[in-house]
């Protein structure tokens, strides 16, 4: 006992993991990022305790009340509390920004794979279709889209997903080509490995920082685009109170009652902003020549 | 220079028939087009089929894209179904009116962006440096519907500096350019101090330094000239954006562009006109990035040597 505690202190060394954990943790930024979204997590299981027929409880006698410490972010057109509303609303950004980022992780990742490890015309091929995709203002794709399918939470996840496939192929693409002529990979191909065991047991494993690097970075976006389908109404609908919907619901009393736009829109800012800083903390904790 | 801008140019004739097909089929196969719904509901078959034969709906898919395109080529994008007014004639009526926003907003972003940017790397380290981090990381993460209806109630509502409406003239056009060029700028400045720190430590620098250069030189013509790439990258991308119109901007402000365009015709499933508008809005984009790809040369003598080499071969040093 007292002997492996001795050894494992003497060759005490930081697994990858941890090293990357540690360098994180080192960064305020990202710490800061890790405990807003830890927060909206807190949020989000506190809301599942919210009764849905409260979030849309209209009270007409209640109507634009200002925030109060009884109403904290005051009460719509219809008299329905807009904190209830906006805490039950943290679902829908958080899994559509999850769930599309992480369509189009899966969807990217593994096109991209196969373009760049086989070359040739299989990557002429996925890259031309990847620059007809890229050729379409994602916002535009997104309506699209979402106009075809109709507006629901799945929906927005697909649409929101699809527009940001081709960072993906791309960034794995071009992570593949740099490492695919690495004698490990040609170590693999000798001992008879099929293609895509290499390509996933042998190559992502090693190309996968920038893929991290670019998936926080693109739930930020993935959360702005769908708030913005639904701000114009294409996206989740209004009795469901999403951030987009509930500010653009907002937007015909901004007059009298700015404070229905400014909350919700504060939450999606927010949330992005944790994101955002913690993507910036993964890249400098994942790429450690990058940090400036 | 001309020979690679053509081949450029024709390159974009196969992305441009494939995003039409894609968006015209994508269009085309939604269920309840408005074709469906001018039938009648007491229609006898022969009825619902004389008016399918007139709209080629029983004709293969395929041919009503032949049919669009060949139109399309000659500049008729068809009627809308809603209005009956020539699609091509409202798209390019409300084009000017993205063109000024976008041209407005970008001017405002790069006149923020630049020096902010050059202030950050400049001081890197520093409060400064961090303020202005927080700052871009703020401004990348606002929505930018939400902060044109901050702006809005701000700047219109309460201040009345600015209308709300777009009768207003020029007066109309700073807020939704204010807006758009705000959300531009975060990703700008980080791009500009990123790109600047990579240049700031350099040798030709240092040399610029000690031959006397002025300092204000050193930065602004020696380090920005060869920083001005990514720089370009950014604000090219966010150009070719808003050209395409800021739906959302456009809506919040209510200002005429094509984004708006689009998006009404989409919600109002208008098929014909938002595939228009889409196809339309389609090649003002690549021609946009083709744009940008070209202005490189122009920044950098090195891109353009690369056009103009392949007129005449240059003698290369062999290392």
């Amino acid at each position: 006992m007292s002997r492996n505690t001795l050894t494992s202190r003497r060759y005490k060394r930081r697994s990858p993991v941890r090293d990357f954990f540690h360098r994180l943790t080192r960064n305020k930024g990202a710490c800061v990022g890790l405990v807003i979204i830890g927060i909206l997590i807190v949020i989000l299981i506190f809301s599942f305790f919210i009764d849905y027929k409260d979030v849309t409880k209209q009270d007409l006698s209640n109507r634009f009340l200002k925030p109060s410490w009884e109403h904290p972010f005051g009460t719509d057109d219809t008299g329905r509390d807009l904190f209830l509303r906006t805490l039950y609303g943290t679902r829908y950004s958080l899994s559509i920004g999850f769930g599309a980022t992480f369509l189009a992780a899966l969807l990217g990742v593994i096109i991209g794979s196969f373009a760049g490890y086989y070359g040739g015309w299989v990557d002429d091929v996925i890259m031309r279709l990847t620059d007809i995709l890229a050729s379409i203002p994602a916002m535009l794709l997104g309506m699209v889209i979402v106009s075809i399918l109709g507006g629901s939470v799945r929906n927005l996840i697909i649409a929101v997903g699809i527009c940001s496939v081709q960072y993906y192929i791309r960034i794995t693409r071009a992570s593949i080509m740099a490492i695919r002529g690495q004698e490990y990979v040609e170590a693999a191909k000798v001992i008879g490995m099929s293609d895509t065991k290499i390509i996933f047991t042998q190559i992502l494993p090693n190309a996968f920082s920038p893929i991290i690097v670019t998936f926080s970075a693109t739930i930020g976006i993935a959360i702005l685009v769908s708030a913005s389908l639904s701000f114009i109404g294409l996206g989740v609908s209004v009795p469901m109170p999403e951030w987009g919907a509930l500010v653009s619901s907002g937007r015909n009393v901004l007059r009298t009652a700015p404070y229905l736009s400014a909350f919700p829109g504060l939450f999606i800012m927010i949330t992005v902003l944790a994101f955002n800083i913690i993507g910036d903390g993964l890249r400098d904790a994942l790429d450690p020549k990058m940090k400036r | 220079m001309i020979r690679y801008i053509i081949k450029r140019l024709l390159y974009l004739i196969p992305v441009i028939l494939c995003v039409s097909f894609i968006i015209f089929a994508l269009m085309d196969l939604t269920p309840g087009t408005v074709v469906d719904s001018m039938i009648p509901s007491d229609a006898t078959p022969e009825l619902i089929a004389a008016i399918r034969a007139q709209y080629d709906m029983d004709k293969p898919m395929i041919y009503r894209y032949g049919k669009y395109m060949l139109n399309f080529i000659q500049g008729d994008l068809g009627r809308s179904d809603l209005s009956g007014e020539s699609i091509m004639k409202m798209y390019l009526t409300r084009l000017p009116n993205t063109i000024v926003l976008a041209l407005t907003s970008i001017v405002i972003a790069a006149l923020m962006a630049i020096p902010m940017g050059i202030r950050a790397a400049r001081h890197a380290g520093t409060l400064t440096d961090t303020m202005t981090t927080v700052v871009t990381l703020i401004g990348m993460s606002m929505p930018a519907f939400w902060l044109g209806l901050m702006l809005l109630f701000a700047f219109s509502y309460k201040l009345g500096w600015f209308p709300a409406s777009v009768n207003g003239g020029f007066k109309s056009l700073i807020l939704p350019a204010f807006c758009n060029g705000l959300s531009m700028m975060a990703g700008t400045t980080r791009q500009t101090r990123s790109a600047m720190l990579e240049v700031l430590n350099s040798d030709y620098l240092r040399t610029a330094r000690a031959k006397g250069v002025p300092e204000r030189r050193v930065i602004w013509k020696h380090a920005l000239g060869n920083a001005m790439i990514p720089i370009l990258t950014t604000l090219g991308g966010n150009l070719s954006h808003a050209m395409a119109g800021s739906v959302v901007i456009e809506s919040v402000f209510a200002w005429p562009g094509v984004g708006r365009l689009t998006a009404e015709a989409i919600m109002s499933r208008d098929t014909k006109m938002a595939c228009g508008c889409v196809i339309m809005t389609t090649i003002l984009y690549v021609v946009m990035i083709l744009l940008v790809d070209l202005a490189y040369a122009f920044v950098d003598p090195r891109i353009k040597a690369r056009y103009i080499r392949s007129k005449k071969p240059r003698k290369q040093v062999e290392a």
